[in-house]
Protein backbone atom coordinates (compact mmCIF):
# COMPACT_ATOMS: atom_id res chain seq x y z
CA UNK A 1 0.00 0.00 0.00
CA UNK A 2 1.33 3.39 -0.90
CA UNK A 3 2.31 5.64 1.96
CA UNK A 4 1.75 9.23 0.91
CA UNK A 5 3.98 11.94 2.22
CA UNK A 6 2.07 14.03 4.70
CA UNK A 7 1.31 17.60 3.70
CA UNK A 8 4.13 19.80 4.82
CA UNK A 9 3.50 21.75 7.98
CA UNK A 10 3.46 25.46 7.21
CA UNK A 11 6.61 26.12 9.16
CA UNK A 12 8.33 23.13 7.63
CA UNK A 13 7.33 24.11 4.12
CA UNK A 14 8.52 27.64 4.65
CA UNK A 15 11.71 26.24 6.10
CA UNK A 16 12.30 24.20 2.98
CA UNK A 17 11.74 27.19 0.76
CA UNK A 18 13.86 29.59 2.71
CA UNK A 19 17.61 29.96 2.45
CA UNK A 20 20.00 28.46 4.95
CA UNK A 21 20.37 31.57 7.12
CA UNK A 22 16.69 31.36 8.08
CA UNK A 23 17.00 27.67 8.84
CA UNK A 24 20.08 28.18 10.90
CA UNK A 25 18.05 30.45 13.12
CA UNK A 26 15.19 27.99 13.60
CA UNK A 27 14.45 27.09 17.22
CA UNK A 28 15.87 23.69 18.25
CA UNK A 29 12.45 22.36 19.26
CA UNK A 30 11.06 23.05 15.80
CA UNK A 31 14.04 21.34 14.19
CA UNK A 32 13.70 18.25 16.37
CA UNK A 33 9.98 18.01 15.69
CA UNK A 34 10.46 18.34 11.96
CA UNK A 35 13.26 15.77 11.93
CA UNK A 36 11.09 13.27 13.78
CA UNK A 37 8.12 13.88 11.49
CA UNK A 38 10.24 13.46 8.39
CA UNK A 39 11.95 10.31 9.59
CA UNK A 40 8.71 8.64 10.63
CA UNK A 41 6.66 9.10 7.50
CA UNK A 42 8.73 9.78 4.44
CA UNK A 43 11.87 8.88 2.55
CA UNK A 44 12.30 12.57 1.87
CA UNK A 45 15.08 14.43 3.63
CA UNK A 46 14.00 17.97 4.28
CA UNK A 47 16.95 20.22 3.60
CA UNK A 48 16.04 22.67 6.31
CA UNK A 49 16.06 20.06 9.02
CA UNK A 50 18.66 17.56 7.84
CA UNK A 51 20.71 17.26 11.00
CA UNK A 52 24.13 16.12 9.78
CA UNK A 53 24.56 18.02 6.56
CA UNK A 54 27.77 19.95 5.91
CA UNK A 55 27.06 23.60 5.25
CA UNK A 56 29.41 26.24 3.90
CA UNK A 57 30.54 29.12 6.07
CA UNK A 58 29.55 32.66 5.10
CA UNK A 59 33.15 33.27 4.05
CA UNK A 60 33.08 30.29 1.69
CA UNK A 61 29.80 31.45 0.19
CA UNK A 62 31.22 34.94 -0.24
CA UNK A 63 34.32 33.67 -2.00
CA UNK A 64 32.25 31.68 -4.48
CA UNK A 65 31.17 34.83 -6.24
CA UNK A 66 33.99 37.21 -5.23
CA UNK A 67 35.32 38.13 -8.64
CA UNK A 68 39.06 38.64 -7.86
CA UNK A 69 39.21 35.27 -6.08
CA UNK A 70 37.21 33.61 -8.83
CA UNK A 71 39.54 34.97 -11.51
CA UNK A 72 42.35 33.15 -9.71
CA UNK A 73 40.20 30.01 -9.40
CA UNK A 74 39.39 30.25 -13.11
CA UNK A 75 43.10 29.96 -13.86
CA UNK A 76 43.64 27.17 -11.32
CA UNK A 77 40.64 25.08 -12.37
CA UNK A 78 41.56 25.41 -16.03
CA UNK A 79 45.08 24.27 -15.19
CA UNK A 80 43.73 21.23 -13.35
CA UNK A 81 41.41 20.38 -16.22
CA UNK A 82 44.16 20.78 -18.80
CA UNK A 83 46.21 18.32 -16.73
CA UNK A 84 43.42 15.76 -17.05
CA UNK A 85 42.86 16.57 -20.72
CA UNK A 86 46.55 16.32 -21.62
CA UNK A 87 46.94 13.02 -19.78
CA UNK A 88 46.86 10.29 -22.44
CA UNK A 89 43.29 9.05 -22.61
CA UNK A 90 43.59 7.06 -25.76
CA UNK A 91 46.53 4.77 -26.12
CA UNK A 92 48.18 3.19 -29.07
CA UNK A 93 48.01 -0.58 -28.82
CA UNK B 1 38.57 2.97 -51.57
CA UNK B 2 36.80 2.21 -48.30
CA UNK B 3 33.37 3.14 -47.11
CA UNK B 4 32.98 4.14 -43.46
CA UNK B 5 29.40 4.43 -42.28
CA UNK B 6 28.60 6.05 -38.95
CA UNK B 7 25.18 5.60 -37.40
CA UNK B 8 24.33 8.63 -35.29
CA UNK B 9 25.45 12.26 -35.20
CA UNK B 10 25.58 12.91 -31.49
CA UNK B 11 28.72 13.75 -29.57
CA UNK B 12 30.39 10.40 -30.26
CA UNK B 13 29.21 9.84 -33.84
CA UNK B 14 29.93 13.41 -34.91
CA UNK B 15 33.42 13.27 -33.38
CA UNK B 16 34.10 9.93 -35.08
CA UNK B 17 32.89 11.29 -38.44
CA UNK B 18 34.99 14.44 -38.20
CA UNK B 19 38.19 12.60 -37.32
CA UNK B 20 37.56 9.78 -39.79
CA UNK B 21 37.23 12.37 -42.53
CA UNK B 22 40.38 14.12 -41.36
CA UNK B 23 42.45 10.92 -41.23
CA UNK B 24 41.11 9.09 -44.28
CA UNK B 25 42.08 9.70 -47.86
CA UNK B 26 39.84 11.49 -50.33
CA UNK B 27 39.13 8.17 -52.06
CA UNK B 28 37.54 6.86 -48.91
CA UNK B 29 33.98 7.88 -48.10
CA UNK B 30 32.52 8.79 -44.74
CA UNK B 31 28.74 8.62 -44.46
CA UNK B 32 26.77 9.75 -41.43
CA UNK B 33 23.23 8.46 -40.95
CA UNK B 34 21.09 10.23 -38.41
CA UNK B 35 17.34 10.77 -38.07
CA UNK B 36 18.05 14.28 -36.77
CA UNK B 37 18.82 17.10 -39.17
CA UNK B 38 20.61 19.07 -36.47
CA UNK B 39 23.49 18.57 -34.11
CA UNK B 40 22.50 19.16 -30.48
CA UNK B 41 25.01 20.17 -27.82
CA UNK B 42 23.03 18.25 -25.22
CA UNK B 43 24.83 19.52 -22.08
CA UNK B 44 23.34 22.97 -22.67
CA UNK B 45 19.75 21.67 -22.98
CA UNK B 46 19.32 22.35 -19.27
CA UNK B 47 19.57 26.07 -20.00
CA UNK B 48 16.88 25.74 -22.66
CA UNK B 49 14.78 23.94 -20.06
CA UNK B 50 14.86 26.91 -17.69
CA UNK B 51 14.31 29.47 -20.45
CA UNK B 52 17.82 30.90 -20.54
CA UNK B 53 18.63 29.72 -24.05
CA UNK B 54 16.74 29.12 -27.26
CA UNK B 55 17.00 25.79 -29.10
CA UNK B 56 18.86 27.56 -31.90
CA UNK B 57 21.65 28.31 -29.44
CA UNK B 58 22.29 24.63 -28.73
CA UNK B 59 21.73 23.20 -32.22
CA UNK B 60 22.88 23.76 -35.80
CA UNK B 61 22.05 22.02 -39.11
CA UNK B 62 24.42 19.18 -39.91
CA UNK B 63 24.06 19.07 -43.70
CA UNK B 64 26.02 22.26 -44.54
CA UNK B 65 28.84 21.34 -42.15
CA UNK B 66 29.15 17.85 -43.61
CA UNK B 67 28.93 19.13 -47.16
CA UNK B 68 31.75 21.57 -46.51
CA UNK B 69 33.97 18.79 -45.17
CA UNK B 70 33.18 16.06 -47.67
CA UNK B 71 31.10 13.90 -45.36
CA UNK B 72 28.00 12.36 -46.87
CA UNK B 73 24.90 12.89 -44.72
CA UNK B 74 21.72 10.83 -44.90
CA UNK B 75 18.83 11.95 -42.73
CA UNK B 76 17.29 8.62 -41.84
CA UNK B 77 17.09 6.10 -39.04
CA UNK B 78 19.17 2.93 -39.17
CA UNK B 79 16.99 -0.17 -38.85
CA UNK B 80 19.03 -3.26 -39.73
CA UNK B 81 22.63 -4.36 -39.94
CA UNK B 82 23.56 -7.07 -42.41
CA UNK B 83 27.22 -7.69 -41.52
CA UNK B 84 27.52 -10.63 -43.92
CA UNK B 85 25.59 -9.10 -46.80
CA UNK B 86 22.97 -11.37 -48.32
CA UNK B 87 22.54 -14.04 -50.96
CA UNK B 88 23.15 -11.59 -53.77
CA UNK B 89 26.38 -10.11 -52.40
CA UNK B 90 28.68 -10.68 -49.42
CA UNK B 91 29.17 -6.93 -48.99
CA UNK B 92 27.89 -5.80 -45.60
CA UNK B 93 25.24 -3.12 -45.49
CA UNK B 94 22.79 -1.33 -43.24
CA UNK B 95 19.14 -0.70 -43.99
CA UNK B 96 18.01 2.83 -43.29
CA UNK B 97 14.54 4.34 -43.25
CA UNK B 98 13.67 7.95 -43.98
CA UNK B 99 10.95 9.89 -42.19
CA UNK B 100 8.72 9.25 -45.21
CA UNK B 101 9.14 5.51 -44.70
CA UNK B 102 11.40 4.82 -47.67
CA UNK B 103 13.94 2.05 -47.03
CA UNK B 104 17.36 1.92 -48.56
CA UNK B 105 20.57 -0.12 -48.33
CA UNK B 106 23.81 1.60 -47.48
CA UNK B 107 26.89 -0.60 -48.00
CA UNK B 108 29.90 -0.27 -45.73
CA UNK B 109 33.39 -1.58 -45.18
CA UNK B 110 33.56 -0.28 -41.63
CA UNK B 111 30.57 0.51 -39.45
CA UNK B 112 30.58 2.68 -36.33
CA UNK B 113 27.40 2.40 -34.31
CA UNK B 114 27.02 5.66 -32.38
CA UNK B 115 23.25 5.73 -32.27
CA UNK B 116 23.07 6.91 -28.67
CA UNK B 117 20.17 5.95 -26.45
CA UNK B 118 16.54 5.26 -26.97
CA UNK B 119 14.68 7.26 -24.32
CA UNK B 120 12.63 4.61 -22.52
CA UNK B 121 9.80 6.70 -21.12
CA UNK B 122 7.70 3.56 -21.61
CA UNK B 123 9.54 1.82 -18.75
CA UNK B 124 7.58 3.86 -16.21
CA UNK B 125 3.85 4.37 -16.56
CA UNK B 126 3.02 8.03 -17.15
CA UNK B 127 6.65 9.11 -17.52
CA UNK B 128 7.64 11.66 -20.14
CA UNK B 129 6.24 14.51 -22.21
CA UNK B 130 3.51 12.22 -23.57
CA UNK B 131 2.60 11.40 -19.97
CA UNK B 132 2.73 13.62 -16.93
CA UNK B 133 6.37 14.62 -16.58
CA UNK B 134 8.86 16.72 -18.48
CA UNK B 135 12.33 16.05 -19.81
CA UNK B 136 15.34 17.97 -21.13
CA UNK B 137 16.77 15.12 -23.22
CA UNK B 138 16.07 16.89 -26.52
CA UNK B 139 15.69 20.58 -27.41
CA UNK B 140 11.96 20.01 -28.01
CA UNK B 141 11.55 18.46 -24.58
CA UNK B 142 13.52 21.30 -23.03
CA UNK B 143 11.28 23.90 -24.69
CA UNK B 144 8.24 22.16 -23.18
CA UNK B 145 9.91 22.17 -19.77
CA UNK B 146 10.65 25.86 -20.11
CA UNK B 147 7.03 26.64 -21.04
CA UNK B 148 5.77 24.61 -18.08
CA UNK B 149 8.18 26.47 -15.82
CA UNK B 150 6.85 29.81 -17.09
CA UNK B 151 3.30 28.71 -16.27
CA UNK B 152 4.34 27.58 -12.80
CA UNK B 153 6.06 30.91 -12.18
CA UNK B 154 2.91 32.75 -13.24
CA UNK B 155 0.91 30.73 -10.72
CA UNK B 156 3.46 31.60 -8.05
CA UNK B 157 3.20 35.27 -8.95
CA UNK B 158 -0.53 34.89 -8.30
CA UNK B 159 0.31 33.62 -4.82
CA UNK B 160 0.04 29.86 -5.31
CA UNK B 161 2.71 27.56 -3.87
CA UNK B 162 4.24 25.11 -6.33
CA UNK B 163 6.05 21.83 -5.71
CA UNK B 164 8.84 20.97 -8.16
CA UNK B 165 10.05 17.39 -8.44
CA UNK B 166 13.26 16.81 -10.40
CA UNK B 167 15.39 13.72 -10.86
CA UNK B 168 15.18 10.35 -12.53
CA UNK B 169 12.05 8.44 -13.45
CA UNK B 170 13.21 4.86 -12.97
CA UNK B 171 15.44 2.81 -10.69
CA UNK B 172 17.97 2.07 -13.43
CA UNK B 173 18.38 5.53 -14.95
CA UNK B 174 21.68 7.17 -15.73
CA UNK B 175 22.49 10.86 -16.34
CA UNK B 176 21.79 11.91 -12.75
CA UNK B 177 24.31 14.69 -13.41
CA UNK B 178 22.08 16.31 -16.03
CA UNK B 179 19.07 16.20 -13.72
CA UNK B 180 21.26 17.61 -10.94
CA UNK B 181 22.22 20.53 -13.16
CA UNK B 182 18.60 21.13 -13.99
CA UNK B 183 17.42 21.23 -10.38
CA UNK B 184 20.06 23.69 -9.21
CA UNK B 185 19.49 25.88 -12.26
CA UNK B 186 15.76 25.72 -11.62
CA UNK B 187 16.30 26.85 -8.03
CA UNK B 188 18.56 29.68 -9.20
CA UNK B 189 16.03 30.75 -11.81
CA UNK B 190 13.16 30.77 -9.31
CA UNK B 191 15.23 33.06 -7.11
CA UNK B 192 15.99 35.27 -10.11
CA UNK B 193 12.26 35.48 -10.88
CA UNK B 194 11.60 36.32 -7.21
CA UNK B 195 9.24 33.44 -6.52
CA UNK B 196 11.56 31.13 -4.58
CA UNK B 197 9.54 31.60 -1.38
CA UNK B 198 6.55 30.03 -3.13
CA UNK B 199 8.41 26.92 -4.25
CA UNK B 200 9.16 23.60 -2.67
CA UNK B 201 11.87 21.77 -4.64
CA UNK B 202 12.49 18.05 -4.28
CA UNK B 203 15.18 15.86 -5.81
CA UNK B 204 14.31 12.21 -6.42
CA UNK B 205 17.06 9.80 -7.40
CA UNK B 206 18.01 6.16 -7.68
CA UNK B 207 21.43 6.92 -6.20
CA UNK B 208 22.24 5.24 -2.89
CA UNK B 209 23.79 8.48 -1.71
CA UNK B 210 23.67 11.95 -3.20
CA UNK B 211 26.70 12.66 -5.37
CA UNK B 212 26.99 9.08 -6.65
CA UNK B 213 26.18 10.15 -10.25
CA UNK B 214 26.33 6.54 -11.41
CA UNK B 215 30.08 6.32 -10.92
CA UNK B 216 30.15 5.29 -7.30
CA UNK B 217 30.64 8.88 -6.17
CA UNK B 218 34.15 10.15 -5.65
CA UNK B 219 36.47 11.25 -2.90
CA UNK B 220 38.06 14.65 -2.68
CA UNK B 221 40.76 16.17 -0.52
CA UNK B 222 39.39 19.15 1.35
CA UNK B 223 40.36 20.91 4.56
CA UNK B 224 42.72 18.19 5.71
CA UNK B 225 40.22 15.39 5.08
CA UNK B 226 39.38 13.04 2.26
CA UNK B 227 35.65 13.51 1.87
CA UNK B 228 33.03 11.59 -0.11
CA UNK B 229 31.12 13.55 -2.74
CA UNK B 230 27.78 13.08 -0.98
CA UNK B 231 28.89 15.67 1.61
CA UNK B 232 29.29 18.28 -1.08
CA UNK B 233 26.06 17.44 -2.86
CA UNK B 234 24.06 17.41 0.36
CA UNK B 235 25.63 20.70 1.34
CA UNK B 236 24.73 22.19 -2.02
CA UNK B 237 21.11 21.06 -1.70
CA UNK B 238 20.76 22.05 1.95
CA UNK B 239 22.17 25.48 1.22
CA UNK B 240 19.57 25.97 -1.50
CA UNK B 241 16.68 24.52 0.47
CA UNK B 242 16.29 21.54 -1.88
CA UNK B 243 14.85 18.41 -0.26
CA UNK B 244 15.89 14.98 -1.47
CA UNK B 245 14.69 11.43 -1.83
CA UNK B 246 17.41 8.85 -2.49
CA UNK B 247 17.36 5.10 -3.26
CA UNK B 248 14.08 5.49 -5.13
CA UNK B 249 12.58 3.67 -8.09
CA UNK B 250 9.76 5.67 -9.65
CA UNK B 251 7.13 3.15 -10.71
CA UNK B 252 4.33 5.41 -11.89
CA UNK B 253 3.78 9.05 -12.73
CA UNK B 254 0.26 10.38 -12.34
CA UNK B 255 -1.02 13.83 -13.16
CA UNK B 256 -0.03 15.26 -9.80
CA UNK B 257 2.04 12.61 -8.04
CA UNK B 258 4.66 9.92 -8.50
CA UNK B 259 4.55 6.49 -6.92
CA UNK B 260 7.94 5.23 -5.95
CA UNK B 261 9.55 2.35 -4.15
CA UNK B 262 12.51 2.82 -1.88
CA UNK B 263 15.26 0.36 -1.19
CA UNK B 264 13.58 -0.77 2.02
CA UNK B 265 10.68 -2.02 -0.12
CA UNK B 266 8.23 0.67 1.01
CA UNK B 267 5.83 2.05 -1.58
CA UNK B 268 5.43 5.80 -1.29
CA UNK B 269 3.98 8.76 -3.12
CA UNK B 270 5.16 12.28 -3.74
CA UNK B 271 2.88 15.02 -5.00
CA UNK B 272 4.10 17.59 -7.50
CA UNK B 273 2.96 20.48 -9.64
CA UNK B 274 5.95 20.30 -12.00
CA UNK B 275 8.03 17.18 -12.59
CA UNK B 276 11.18 16.91 -14.73
CA UNK B 277 12.22 13.26 -14.60
CA UNK B 278 14.79 11.75 -16.92
CA UNK B 279 14.01 8.36 -18.49
CA UNK B 280 16.11 5.20 -18.47
CA UNK B 281 18.04 4.41 -21.63
CA UNK B 282 18.38 1.40 -23.87
CA UNK B 283 19.91 0.88 -27.29
CA UNK B 284 17.87 2.09 -30.24
CA UNK B 285 16.70 -1.40 -31.20
CA UNK B 286 18.75 -2.15 -34.33
CA UNK B 287 18.25 -5.66 -35.69
CA UNK B 288 21.00 -7.74 -37.27
CA UNK B 289 20.63 -10.44 -39.91
CA UNK B 290 22.99 -13.04 -41.27
CA UNK B 291 23.68 -13.91 -44.88
CA UNK B 292 20.72 -16.28 -45.04
CA UNK B 293 18.43 -13.79 -43.41
CA UNK B 294 18.50 -15.40 -39.96
CA UNK B 295 18.20 -13.07 -36.98
CA UNK B 296 21.64 -12.65 -35.40
CA UNK B 297 20.75 -9.65 -33.27
CA UNK B 298 21.85 -11.45 -30.10
CA UNK B 299 25.34 -11.88 -31.54
CA UNK B 300 25.76 -8.14 -31.92
CA UNK B 301 23.61 -6.77 -29.12
CA UNK B 302 22.76 -7.48 -25.51
CA UNK B 303 19.17 -7.77 -24.36
CA UNK B 304 19.12 -4.03 -23.57
CA UNK B 305 19.91 -3.35 -27.26
CA UNK B 306 23.34 -1.92 -26.52
CA UNK B 307 26.09 -3.30 -28.75
CA UNK B 308 28.47 -6.01 -27.57
CA UNK B 309 32.06 -4.88 -27.80
CA UNK B 310 35.37 -6.10 -26.40
CA UNK B 311 34.18 -5.99 -22.78
CA UNK B 312 33.93 -8.88 -20.34
CA UNK B 313 30.19 -9.47 -20.04
CA UNK B 314 30.52 -12.44 -17.70
CA UNK B 315 28.02 -12.03 -14.88
CA UNK B 316 29.92 -11.69 -11.62
CA UNK B 317 29.42 -10.19 -8.18
CA UNK B 318 30.41 -6.62 -7.39
CA UNK B 319 33.52 -7.74 -5.49
CA UNK B 320 34.90 -9.28 -8.68
CA UNK B 321 34.30 -6.33 -10.96
CA UNK B 322 37.59 -5.15 -12.41
CA UNK B 323 38.79 -2.30 -14.63
CA UNK B 324 39.75 -4.95 -17.19
CA UNK B 325 36.06 -5.73 -17.69
CA UNK B 326 35.66 -2.43 -19.51
CA UNK B 327 36.10 -2.29 -23.28
CA UNK B 328 39.24 -0.81 -24.79
CA UNK B 329 38.80 -0.81 -28.57
CA UNK B 330 34.97 -0.94 -28.85
CA UNK B 331 35.25 -3.52 -31.63
CA UNK B 332 32.48 -6.08 -32.03
CA UNK B 333 33.79 -9.53 -31.13
CA UNK B 334 31.58 -11.02 -33.86
CA UNK B 335 32.51 -8.72 -36.74
CA UNK B 336 35.89 -6.95 -36.69
CA UNK B 337 34.72 -4.20 -39.03
CA UNK B 338 31.92 -3.16 -36.66
CA UNK B 339 32.46 -0.81 -33.72
CA UNK B 340 30.24 0.92 -31.17
CA UNK B 341 30.98 4.31 -29.64
CA UNK B 342 29.41 6.49 -26.97
CA UNK B 343 26.21 5.39 -25.30
CA UNK B 344 25.63 2.72 -27.97
CA UNK B 345 28.22 0.31 -26.53
CA UNK B 346 27.09 -2.07 -23.83
CA UNK B 347 28.92 -1.48 -20.56
CA UNK B 348 29.96 -4.71 -18.82
CA UNK B 349 28.19 -3.72 -15.60
CA UNK B 350 27.43 -0.71 -13.48
CA UNK B 351 30.11 1.30 -11.69
CA UNK B 352 28.08 2.00 -8.54
CA UNK B 353 27.25 -0.84 -6.20
CA UNK B 354 23.84 -2.10 -7.34
CA UNK B 355 21.05 -2.57 -4.80
CA UNK B 356 17.82 -4.53 -4.92
CA UNK B 357 14.78 -3.89 -2.76
CA UNK B 358 13.12 -6.74 -0.81
CA UNK B 359 10.54 -6.79 -3.65
CA UNK B 360 13.29 -7.59 -6.15
CA UNK B 361 13.34 -4.12 -7.70
CA UNK B 362 16.77 -3.11 -8.96
CA UNK B 363 17.60 0.38 -7.79
CA UNK B 364 20.98 1.20 -9.23
CA UNK B 365 22.24 4.01 -11.43
CA UNK B 366 23.55 2.88 -14.82
CA UNK B 367 27.08 4.02 -15.66
CA UNK B 368 27.36 7.41 -17.37
CA UNK B 369 29.16 7.46 -20.72
CA UNK B 370 28.26 10.82 -22.13
CA UNK B 371 30.23 13.97 -22.86
CA UNK B 372 33.98 13.75 -22.72
CA UNK B 373 34.29 9.92 -22.59
CA UNK B 374 31.81 9.64 -25.44
CA UNK B 375 33.85 11.93 -27.66
CA UNK B 376 37.12 10.27 -26.65
CA UNK B 377 35.74 6.86 -27.59
CA UNK B 378 34.50 8.19 -30.95
CA UNK B 379 37.95 9.62 -31.68
CA UNK B 380 39.80 6.41 -30.71
CA UNK B 381 37.46 4.30 -32.84
CA UNK B 382 37.92 6.63 -35.83
CA UNK B 383 41.70 6.35 -35.41
CA UNK B 384 41.56 2.55 -35.31
CA UNK B 385 39.28 2.40 -38.36
CA UNK B 386 41.57 4.72 -40.32
CA UNK B 387 44.58 2.57 -39.43
CA UNK B 388 42.76 -0.65 -40.31
CA UNK B 389 41.86 0.80 -43.68
CA UNK B 390 45.56 1.44 -44.19
CA UNK B 391 46.35 -2.17 -43.40
CA UNK B 392 46.42 -2.65 -39.63
CA UNK B 393 45.10 -6.08 -38.70
CA UNK B 394 43.39 -4.99 -35.50
CA UNK B 395 42.31 -1.80 -33.74
CA UNK B 396 45.32 0.39 -33.03
CA UNK B 397 43.86 2.71 -30.41
CA UNK B 398 42.05 2.20 -27.16
CA UNK B 399 40.02 4.44 -24.86
CA UNK B 400 39.03 2.48 -21.80
CA UNK B 401 36.92 4.31 -19.25
CA UNK B 402 39.03 2.56 -16.63
CA UNK B 403 42.13 4.34 -17.95
CA UNK B 404 40.54 7.65 -18.85
CA UNK B 405 39.91 10.73 -16.74
CA UNK B 406 37.07 13.14 -17.23
CA UNK B 407 36.51 16.81 -16.58
CA UNK B 408 32.98 17.96 -15.94
CA UNK B 409 31.41 21.30 -15.16
CA UNK B 410 27.91 21.15 -13.70
CA UNK B 411 26.10 24.45 -13.86
CA UNK B 412 24.46 25.53 -10.62
CA UNK B 413 23.08 28.87 -11.75
CA UNK B 414 23.66 30.92 -14.88
CA UNK B 415 24.68 34.54 -14.34
CA UNK B 416 27.92 36.25 -15.27
CA UNK B 417 28.49 37.63 -11.76
CA UNK B 418 26.26 35.62 -9.42
CA UNK B 419 26.11 32.25 -11.16
CA UNK B 420 28.06 29.23 -9.98
CA UNK B 421 29.03 25.80 -11.24
CA UNK B 422 30.63 22.73 -9.77
CA UNK B 423 33.89 22.00 -11.56
CA UNK B 424 35.10 18.45 -11.25
CA UNK B 425 37.80 16.21 -12.56
CA UNK B 426 37.97 12.52 -11.91
CA UNK B 427 40.65 9.98 -12.75
CA UNK B 428 39.96 7.29 -13.73
CA UNK B 429 36.23 7.26 -14.45
CA UNK B 430 35.93 3.60 -13.50
CA UNK B 431 37.61 3.17 -10.11
CA UNK B 432 40.74 1.04 -10.14
CA UNK B 433 41.35 -0.36 -6.67
CA UNK B 434 44.44 -2.23 -7.82
CA UNK B 435 46.23 1.00 -8.70
CA UNK B 436 44.55 3.21 -6.10
CA UNK B 437 43.71 0.81 -3.27
CA UNK B 438 42.03 3.15 -0.83
CA UNK B 439 39.63 5.17 -2.96
CA UNK B 440 39.95 3.65 -6.43
CA UNK B 441 41.00 6.96 -7.93
CA UNK B 442 44.00 9.26 -8.06
CA UNK B 443 43.22 11.95 -5.47
CA UNK B 444 45.79 14.27 -7.05
CA UNK B 445 43.65 14.38 -10.16
CA UNK B 446 40.22 14.05 -8.64
CA UNK B 447 38.91 17.35 -7.34
CA UNK B 448 35.81 19.45 -7.21
CA UNK B 449 34.85 22.97 -6.22
CA UNK B 450 31.94 25.27 -6.70
CA UNK B 451 32.10 28.88 -7.71
CA UNK B 452 31.59 31.58 -10.29
CA UNK B 453 34.76 30.49 -12.12
CA UNK B 454 33.03 27.20 -12.91
CA UNK B 455 30.18 29.09 -14.56
CA UNK B 456 32.63 31.05 -16.70
CA UNK B 457 34.25 27.76 -17.72
CA UNK B 458 30.83 26.29 -18.51
CA UNK B 459 30.05 29.22 -20.81
CA UNK B 460 33.47 28.94 -22.41
CA UNK B 461 32.98 25.21 -23.01
CA UNK B 462 29.52 25.78 -24.50
CA UNK B 463 30.91 28.11 -27.17
CA UNK B 464 34.16 26.19 -27.65
CA UNK B 465 32.50 22.82 -28.19
CA UNK B 466 29.88 24.24 -30.55
CA UNK B 467 32.71 25.87 -32.51
CA UNK B 468 34.49 22.53 -32.64
CA UNK B 469 31.32 20.67 -33.64
CA UNK B 470 30.79 23.13 -36.50
CA UNK B 471 34.25 22.03 -37.67
CA UNK B 472 35.45 25.61 -37.93
CA UNK B 473 39.16 26.32 -38.56
CA UNK B 474 41.37 24.70 -35.95
CA UNK B 475 38.56 22.49 -34.59
CA UNK B 476 40.85 19.49 -34.23
CA UNK B 477 43.06 21.37 -31.74
CA UNK B 478 40.18 21.75 -29.29
CA UNK B 479 40.23 18.77 -26.93
CA UNK B 480 37.25 16.47 -26.61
Amino acid sequence: MAVPDPPAKPAQAADAAAGSPARAGAPPSHRAEAIAATAASSAKVTAGTAPYVTRPTRWTVFLRTFVPWQLWRFVRINAKMIRIIRRPRTSRR
Amino acid sequence: MSRVVILGAGISGHTAAAFARKWLGRDDTVTVISPNESYNWIPSNIWVGVGLMRPAQVTFPLAPVYERHGIEFRQAAAREIHPEGDDASPDPYVVIETAAGARERVPYDFLINATGPRLRFDKTEGLGPDGHSLSVCTPEHAVQASAALDEAVQRMHRGQRQRFLVGVGHGTCTCEGAAFEYIVNLEFELRARKVRDKAEIIWITNEYELGDFGMGGMHLRRGGYVMPSNLFTESLFAERGIDWITRAHVSKVDKDRVCYETLDGAQREQEFDFAMLLPPFSGVGLRAYGRDGEDITSQLFLANDFMRVDADYTAKPFEQWAPGDWPRTYQSPAYPNVFAAGIAFAPPHAISLPHTSPNGTLIAPAPPRTGMPSAEIGKAVARSVADMIRGAKQPTHSASMAEMGAACVASAGAHLLTGTAASMTVYPIVPDFARYPQYGRDLNQTFGEIGLAGHWIKILLHHMFLYKARLRPGWAFIPE
